[in-house]
């Protein structure tokens, strides 16, 4: 006979992810709109950050190697 | 812009791929696609445990968004040292604890407890919990505090050691078993008050 451990906190954890399906597919919308404004951000700083150490190595005098380098 | 990975390529590793391998992929690439499988493995696991402690859709819908948006921010603090699943529990269960404090909504998530060090006997079996009908369970946990309640869940729907719940909820392992004990005897005697009729 195959017994299987019963353990109904996991069972109960499981109705409620079926049950509150739909409150999930509001919230991933809310995440999704996080998410593209955090990659986007990401992306400007990855952008335009060496752009301004660039600058700021000039100013001291130093060479800036991302010259001529487009963005 | 994102960039997202084939839904064949998803669904292929969504089986096979573990949630660290998925974290470090994430870290490599910065493509959202792994996080969306997490997100898809995680997230209704953290809204289930936050309507439980919470007892609000609507918050525990925000509680979600915030939560997912913590482990996406944090995921590169991710040391490795325990299991992914144990790491986003312990965010939820300390975001939830957190908003009930501010909000004082329940006094037994902030008032600790004055009889840690007395002898509770242990004589709840973990079988009387983990065999229980399941709306019956759901009922139990609904009445008893939510202090009580989060250490039961922690024990027995995450399967944490008493060491990752000690370092969660920042106490002694000698007092997360006295709460476990405790939260033990308090299901017990809800139980017995709702169902005593019937044995």
């Amino acid at each position: 006979m195959s017994e299987e451990s019963k353990n109904s906190f996991k069972e109960l954890e499981k109705l409620q992810e079926e049950k509150y399906s739909s409150n999930l597919n509001n919230v991933k919308k809310k995440v999704d709109g996080n998410l593209n404004s955090v990659h986007s951000m990401l992306n400007i700083v990855d952008v335009y950050f060496s752009k301004l150490i660039g600058y700021f190595v000039s100013m001291i005098g130093g060479e800036n190697s991302d010259k001529g380098k487009d963005v | 812009m994102i960039n997202l990975l084939s839904p064949l390529l998803a669904s292929d590793l969504s089986k096979k791929v573990t949630d660290e391998e998925l974290v470090q992929l994430y870290l490599e690439s910065q493509n959202v696609a792994y996080f969306n499988l997490l997100y898809k493995r995680y997230s209704g696991k953290i809204f289930g445990k936050s309507l439980s402690l919470l007892k609000s859709e609507s918050e525990a819908e925000d509680a979600t968004q915030d939560i997912m948006m913590k482990i996406l921010l944090n995921m590169s603090k991710f040391s490795g040292k325990s299991r992914f699943s144990t790491w986003i529990y312990s965010i939820t269960y300390n975001y939830c604890i957190d908003f009930l404090r501010r909000k004082k909504k329940d006094p037994s998530v902030y008032v600790d407890d004055y009889i840690e060090n007395l002898d509770v006997p242990d004589d709840v079996e973990d079988k009387f919990l983990l065999e229980m009908n399941v709306s019956r369970l759901k009922i139990i946990l609904e009445e008893i505090p939510t202090g009580d309640k989060t250490i039961l869940l922690m024990k027995y729907q995450d399967e944490m050691s008493i060491r990752e719940i000690s370092h969660i909820l920042n106490k002694s392992e000698s007092a997360i078993k006295m709460k476990i004990k405790r939260a033990k005897q308090k299901f017990k005697k809800t139980f017995n008050e709702k169902y005593k009729e019937q044995y």
